[in-house]
């Protein structure tokens, strides 16, 4: 019994496993991300993980990382082997665990903030024979999502990784919104080192119209409205009267429990004006609303307005910080900064915590909490494209100003990406008429 | 498995350590240097956690930690089959150590494998912090990357090491304080290791005799003395609840658990009567532990797991012949040992470049190996006696605190013997109150050939004080020069007055009671001596001419001899207490001693004056 466990365990060594790369491709909601749990969990069917291997999955954005993470929960037979971090996570840390062999390689030392030289140096240590199956080792599943979205340096990781794990790789080439990656890096690696399986049958939203503008955006032709799509001008001055109308009909009119208001710029305040004039009274002839849209925040924003609030001690004295930060109805960041600083009280002895340090830990308690905490259920939200990337809600309205920069070709994306979110209702509101006859709302070169 | 290195900072004595270790290691070292700390350093990193669970303040150097001060104690681990990470996935893979590569030849560690005998290594690390708001240690076992891990108790990135890993190691210990009489018993977690790793549970035999014990035949409450009172009771408890209670007295909580912990091991001597273990002598108490702890050793030796054994003092409760027999059963079946020894027989039974000579400066701890490399065949006769023929006086010398270096056998013998005369005839320890006593402080060493130079280097590359004594005659002028014209010479060269040899200082303690001890003197050798100077002319003839130089036997008879006279005693133990005083070294020059031309900037050459 314990002997023989004991010398099996003791001198465990892992099976070879066929390495593959399997990746998914296709437009936004045809179910890549579901295809990538599923694919995972018949490769763990067929070659269950051993005693303390785990499922690595990465992606770009907290906040994928957190759906990311929801779904994992459901694969067959993973139960709980599975971790999930951002692809800047994962850098830091192996760059940290591996630091004398860094220095032996006379890489330059990294700070926490360096994201993409972490990225390029944890790169060039997956390129290191023993640091690539130490990490094989432990994860011989490695999941990514929104790969479309990798830069170079993050790339590398990837790429020097792939032959000695078995990788499952979800991307749309189309929803990358970075100009500088076209043509896609990303894209074309799959290309080269696997045969990408291209998914088109739409799952997230059985609208006929919905996918048929998605499409229509994605192939640059014009976009026409119908069913549960609508587009419309909204021209005027401050303080945007009939564009908020406009949004407050919408809303009044589809309903629903998951509503997001998208914009792919928030210069020149058009929709942070719209959103308050919605939130602020009774709007149109039906007189709808007002309804409340709460913005989601940025890590800086969402500490910003607190951290300015704080009255903090300028002698830094340790007592008089800890009530700063211990108000009752504090924010749960607030909470999380006040143990930092009773913990290196303790850890450390200092009683004189520099208010501008108190501060900085503040945002880095704010971007920690983001991380980890559920989003609260609110029944509607305001939020850029980008954070909206990779979510869906039940309807969307996208608020689209004159401040929209880049190409055509951003521009569609942007839209696209927008558009792509609902599942039942979409409408678009642009601020002036003569926006709906260029793109992205009208082929290039088209007349009306 | 096996440790290479071990580095302790801010634990117990000591602030700062780097300790190379091989297979076999014996530490030696004056008291208090720091013997026990390096074993239970490594008991904290890989032994029980009831260890850890007793930290207090005063585990950590200075006794009174601050918030940020830190014991932090690391290993450097090697000995992974094949020297590949692949073949030990359960070592090296992200949630555990990252590789390293150990370079046997200068005991460095590098990222990466810089040549073929490098051999992989992890580092693993025990971390520990007062708490001063809770008043709490609060501990960790990691896997340390590298120097620049920061505080690890503050982040992120820290990698714990599982119990099993550690279990893994087959780290144990068998410390000074052995009162283990139920070793051999179910309570003890050795023993049910053992037993559980042989495959064996006496399950059906314990089921049985937890049935007979709940069921006894003749129960103790039917014994006619127990009746009544049993009977009181229960009538009592029925007036107060009501309902029948009845009182059964059992022998052990009548559970399973209760019947291994109550097994007590008897032994019989010879098919004598069974005594039970605590009973028996102290010797066979202490080997108990010892001897399950072997047997242990044997099955993962057969299993070729590690098995790491740390021990203090095996010479305790054993005969020399008995102890140098367990050290090498001990060596045989384990992977590395570690043994603390205050005895010369077992410091001399493992061969010189596995001792290691401690010595502890106000927290920094020096480990010395006796001999770092063996001793080519064509070695000069005086290195052999030194590390060979006499290794036990040479390593009972680097015991003590300070090592004297005299020209020759006789200034050792006579000395020893004048020691040893005067700690008999100690009556209370009033005498010498705060002065520096000879015997504890200063150990000498047996030159051979008059190799003072040439010990004197040997010893001081191991020990930080090392004083030389040479005769007052012109060879000793010579001596004394070519001592001060060393690299890094002697800080203290003690000489006998001009022309004298030991013999001589006998002569000067003979000389307050001559009258008295001569005819003593004379009765116990056998020749008559009219004068002092007769009996040291003797002294100092060869015994085919007719002499007692060399003659240990009259050496012994004369010392005890003069001894016995209190003046010549009393003139014994200044001697003495000026050797003392002249080793231990100082600002001031000793009293008794006078500086001599040939002294210089680095070497102070003192003259006794007698």
């Amino acid at each position: 019994m314990g002997a023989n466990r004991d010398f099996h365990r003791q001198n465990q060594s892992f099976p070879v496993r066929p390495v593959t790369l399997v990746a998914f491709t296709g437009p936004a909601g045809v179910g890549k991300t579901h295809r990538l749990m599923d694919a995972t969990g018949d490769a763990l069917a067929a070659a269950p993980l051993q005693d303390g291997q785990r499922v690595l999955a990465m992606t770009f954005m907290h906040g994928s990382r957190r759906r990311l993470d929801d779904r994992l929960r459901g694969v067959r037979g993973l139960r709980s082997r599975y971790v999930c971090m951002t692809v800047d996570r994962f850098a830091w840390e192996l760059c940290t665990r591996w630091r004398s062999l860094r220095r032996h390689e006379g890489m330059a030392d990294l700070r926490e903030d360096q994201y993409d030289a972490t990225c390029n140096t944890a790169g060039a240590l997956m390129e290191n024979d023993e640091v690539r199956a130490w990490v094989a080792r432990s994860y011989p599943y490695v999941v990514v999502d929104e790969a479309q979205d990798l830069k170079p340096q993050r790339l590398r990781i990837f790429r020097a990784l792939e032959p000695d794990v078995s990788m499952l790789v979800a991307a749309d080439e189309f929803q990358c919104l970075i100009p500088e990656l076209r043509p896609n890096p990303a894209i074309a690696w799959l290309n080269d080192r696997s045969q990408p399986v291209a998914l088109n049958v739409q799952q997230r939203t059985d609208q006929a119209v919905l996918i048929a503008t998605a499409h229509a955006i994605r192939q640059g032709q014009n976009v026409i409205a119908g069913g549960n799509l609508t587009i419309m001008a909204a021209p005027g001055r401050q303080p945007f009267n009939l564009a908020a109308t406009c949004v407050a009909n919408a809303i009044a009119w589809n309903g629903g429990n998951d509503i997001a208001l998208i914009t792919p710029s928030k210069a020149g305040g058009f929709a942070s004006t719209v959103v308050s004039r919605v939130g602020s009274g009774p709007l149109g002839q039906q007189q709808n609303g007002p309804y409340h849209i709460q913005w989601e925040q940025s890590d800086e924003d969402a500490a910003g307005q607190v951290v300015a609030d704080l009255n903090l001690p300028d002698n830094g004295d340790v007592n008089a910080t800890l009530a700063a930060l211990g108000t009752a109805n504090a924010h749960p960041a607030l909470h999380m900064c006040r143990d930092w600083v009773l913990h290196n009280r303790s850890l450390t002895g200092q009683t004189v915590f520099q208010p501008a340090l108190v501060r900085e830990q503040l945002v880095a308690c704010f971007r920690r909490y983001r991380r980890f905490a559920r989003s609260d259920s609110v029944r509607m939200k305001a939020m850029t494209v980008h954070q909206a990337k990779n979510r869906e809600f039940e309807g969307v309205i996208v608020l689209w100003p004159y401040t929209v920069a880049g190409s055509a070709e951003q521009q569609r994306r942007l839209l696209y990406n927008a558009v792509t979110r609902a599942k039942r209702w979409c409408a678009v509101i642009v601020q002036n008429q003569s926006m709906l006859h260029q793109p992205p709302f009208r082929a290039a070169g088209a007349t009306e | 498995m096996q440790i290479a290195e071990l580095r302790i900072r801010g634990f117990r004595g000591v602030q700062d350590a780097r300790i190379r270790l091989a297979s076999h290691n014996v530490l030696i070292g004056p008291n208090n240097c720091g013997k026990t700390t390096i074993i239970e350093a490594i008991a904290l990193l890989f032994g029980r956690d009831r260890l850890i669970r007793e930290l207090t303040e005063h585990d950590f150097f200075g006794s009174d930690p601050a918030a940020a001060d830190r014991i932090n104690i690391v290993a450097t681990i090697i000995g992974f089959a094949g020297d590949d990470p692949n073949r030990h996935a359960n070592w090296f893979r992200e949630d555990r150590a990252v590789s390293k590569w150990f370079d046997p030849a200068d005991g460095s560690l590098h990222a990466a494998r810089t040549q073929a005998a490098s051999k992989l290594a992890c580092q693993v690390g025990f971390a520990a912090r007062f708490d001063r708001d809770d008043l709490a240690v609060d501990v960790i076992r990691y896997f340390h990357d590298d120097e620049d891990v920061g505080d690890v108790f503050d982040t992120e990135v820290v990698k714990r090491v599982p119990a099993q890993l550690v279990r893994d190691i087959g780290f144990f210990l068998v410390p000074a304080n052995r009162t283990w009489d139920r070793t051999i018993s179910f309570g003890s977690e050795l023993f049910r290791r053992v037993v559980s790793s042989i495959g064996g549970q006496p399950a059906a035999a314990v089921l049985a005799e937890r049935g007979r014990l709940r069921v006894p035949e003749q129960p103790l409450e039917s014994d006619p003395g127990l009746t009544s009172i049993v009977g009181n009771v229960e009538a009592e408890l029925k007036n107060l609840l009501g309902k029948t209670v009845g009182l059964k007295l059992r022998l052990t909580a009548t559970d399973s658990e209760a019947v291994l912990d109550a097994v007590m091991p008897h032994y019989s001597i010879e098919n004598r009567h069974q005594i039970p273990a605590r009973r028996q002598g102290s010797g066979l108490v202490s080997l108990q532990h010892l001897l399950l702890l072997l047997h242990f050793g044997h099955m993962r030796a057969e299993q070729r797991q590690s098995f790491l054994l740390a021990m203090e003092e095996p010479e305790l409760h054993v005969p020399p012949s008995l102890q140098r027999k367990l050290i090498h059963r001990i060596r045989s079946l384990s992977t590395q040992t570690i043994i603390a020894t205050h005895s010369p027989i077992v410091a001399s039974a493992c061969d010189p470049t596995s001792l290691m000579v401690l010595h502890n400066h106000d927290g920094a701890l020096q480990a010395s190996k006796l001999l770092s490399a063996p001793l080519p065949r064509n070695a000069p006769n005086w290195k052999r006696t030194l590390y060979v023929v006499r290794r036990q006086d040479t390593v009972t010398a680097l015991m003590h605190d300070r090592v004297l270096v005299p020209e020759g056998r006789t200034d050792f013998d006579l000395i020893q013997l004048m020691v040893s005369a005067d700690e008999t005839r100690r009556v209370t320890a009033v005498q010498n109150n705060n002065q520096p006593e000879f015997g504890s402080l200063v150990g000498a060493v047996p030159t051979h050939d008059g190799q003072v130079q040439g010990v004197f280097e040997e010893l001081s590359k191991i020990h930080h004080s090392v004083v030389c004594l040479i005769d007052g005659d012109n060879a000793g002028n010579g001596y004394a020069a070519n001592l001060a014209a060393l690299q890094t010479p002697p800080t203290t060269v003690l000489q006998w007055p001009a022309d004298w040899h030991i013999e001589d200082v006998v002569g000067w303690i003979a000389n307050p009671d001559a009258a008295t001890v001569l005819p003593w003197l004379s009765a116990a050798l056998g020749v008559q001596f009219a004068t002092v100077a007769a009996f040291v002319a003797h002294m100092k003839t060869l015994p085919r001419d007719g002499g007692a130089k060399g003659d240990p036997v009259a050496y012994e008879m004369m010392v005890e001899t003069l001894a016995d006279s209190d003046p010549c005693l009393q003139r014994m133990r200044v001697l003495l207490h000026r050797l003392a005083e002249a080793c231990l070294g100082g600002v001031v020059d000793p009293i008794g001693w006078a500086r001599t031309a040939t002294s210089t900037a680095r070497t102070r050459v003192f003259r006794f004056v007698p």
